[in-house]
């Protein structure tokens, strides 16, 4: 079994990169609680009984029906498979082996037996594809994060701008002002950062500390703004005290500052930072993607909504834009490669069908093209063309 | 022969950083100067030294020239 850690455009053409006689998709819901968990197992089995019932239907070829049996039936023993702590998983088999990807959402149960692997409950998760920059500020000093679905990666200002203390402490300015030292110097040197300022001290202190904090966030933002560190959206972790002194750092430049969690944080690996994230890239794609949809090209040529139509297109590498409903109606048939044309026709009881938007995607995907999963009224399947 | 005391680094990068500020700040002319406040701004951007430091440096300055 191959364990997809992460999911991307590029693992998902590896994944459909073959069709087949026949292969099985299944997807499920996690349950991690204690007894709860046990009903995993229970529902796994459920869906292979299900896909069991769909092989015999489509008269798959025995001997394939019994590997695709066999790899299934091998999976109740993989302990790493049940015992993952995420919320949904998804398990894709066929001849030449067995995927699965534990995925943060937990997908409706489903079983699928189709000419290729089912990917459709996946796409929406490429919405969380991407990165951001976020910049987490509090009383010991900024630090810029790019961040993607899965964690952050920090980018290393110049040593002095590491901390207000180290920033301070480079031309003396920080002997009036009080500094947490609770830690110890060694637990410093490994962070890196300096300990905080705790806004007691002489009188005067927590004023004059605003003018340097003011003064620090400044000459970060002058860094940042080196080598094009700044991008045109920033996000930000800040309680609303140091949010309105970055802010005032950074006035005047067209800078969008988005607060993605108002409150100070200061270890880059808090899930609540991973959480925030991935809402935020779910949401940016999610407002991309409307724009895209609203601002469709007017040629009726280039924009086309049959099913029939949008496989064929596919099958032609001429769709760039292929946007699928988030309410996953599925509409099998099959692509006529002779006669090079999509048949739209019910759950067949003779042969291996093809959920034709599964294939619509995996084509588009395929041939460099975009797939777009948006919900909204009145939203229909729409593929808009190269040409 | 008397050994002569270290000079510590701070004393040092000080003097560098005082330097450094009159250098550009004597480059200056009289109708630049008019605007002070922009001025240690921009000294201070250019040369990545806190607007603070700088201040200081040019008021020690003035005061020990008599204005």
């Amino acid at each position: 079994m191959k364990t997809l850690e992460t999911l991307d455009h590029d693992v998902l053409l590896a994944l459909t990169r073959h069709d087949y006689d026949a292969c099985v998709s299944l997807y499920m819901p996690i349950r991690r609680i204690g007894a709860e968990a046990r009903q995993n197992l229970v529902l796994f089995r459920q869906l292979c009984q299900d896909a069991n019932q769909k092989m015999e239907r489509y008269k798959v070829d025995k001997a394939l029906q019994e590997t695709l049996r066999a790899s299934l039936r091998g999976l109740e023993a993989e302990d790493s498979l049940w015992q993952n702590r995420t919320d949904g998983l998804a398990i894709f088999t066929a001849e030449d082996g067995v995927h699965a990807y534990h995925a943060p959402i937990a997908f409706a149960a489903q079983a699928f037996v189709d000419r290729r692997f089912y990917i459709r409950p996946l796409l929406s998760l490429l919405r969380r594809q991407g990165t951001l920059s976020l910049v987490l500020l509090n009383q010991e000093g900024a630090r810029l994060l790019t961040c993607h679905a899965d964690g952050c990666d920090e980018v290393l200002p110049p040593r002095h701008l590491r901390s207000l203390q180290d920033y301070l402490g480079r031309y003396a300015l920080d002997k009036s002002l009080q500094f947490h030292s609770n830690a110890s110097p060694a637990a410093h040197a490994d962070s890196g950062y300096a300990p905080a300022y705790h806004g007691q001290g002489a009188a005067g202190d927590g004023v004059q500390a605003n003018k340097y904090l003011e003064e620090y966030y400044h000459h970060f933002k002058n860094w940042l703004l080196k080598d094009g560190k700044l991008p045109h959206r920033v996000y930000l972790a800040a309680d609303a005290h140091n949010e309105g002194l970055f802010r005032k750092a950074v006035a005047g430049l067209r800078v969008e500052l988005i607060p993605l969690i108002k409150k100070n944080i200061r270890q880059m690996d808090d899930g609540e930072i991973t959480a925030a994230v991935q809402a935020a890239l779910e949401h940016a794609a999610r407002r991309d993607g409307d724009a895209a949809y609203g601002d469709l090209p007017q040629t009726e040529a280039a924009v086309m909504h049959s099913p029939a139509q949008i496989v064929k297109a596919a099958h032609e590498k001429r769709i760039r834009t292929l946007f699928l409903p988030e309410s996953e109606n599925q509409l099998w048939g099959w692509f006529d490669r002779k006669k090079h044309q999509a048949i739209v026709e019910s759950e067949s009881d003779v042969m291996v069908g093809e959920e034709l938007y599964n294939l619509a995607a995996i084509r588009t995907l395929q041939t460099g093209g975009a797939v777009i999963v948006r919900g909204g009224d009145g939203m229909q399947t729409t593929a808009v063309c190269r040409w | 022969m008397k050994e002569q005391p270290a000079v510590p680094d701070q004393v040092r990068e000080k003097e560098e950083v005082r330097k450094k500020i009159l250098e550009r700040w004597e480059a200056l002319g009289p109708v630049e100067k008019k605007d002070r406040v922009a001025l240690v701004r921009h000294l201070s951007d250019t040369l990545d030294i806190p607007k603070i430091v700088i201040e200081q440096h040019l008021a020690e300055w003035e005061s020990s020239k008599g204005g």
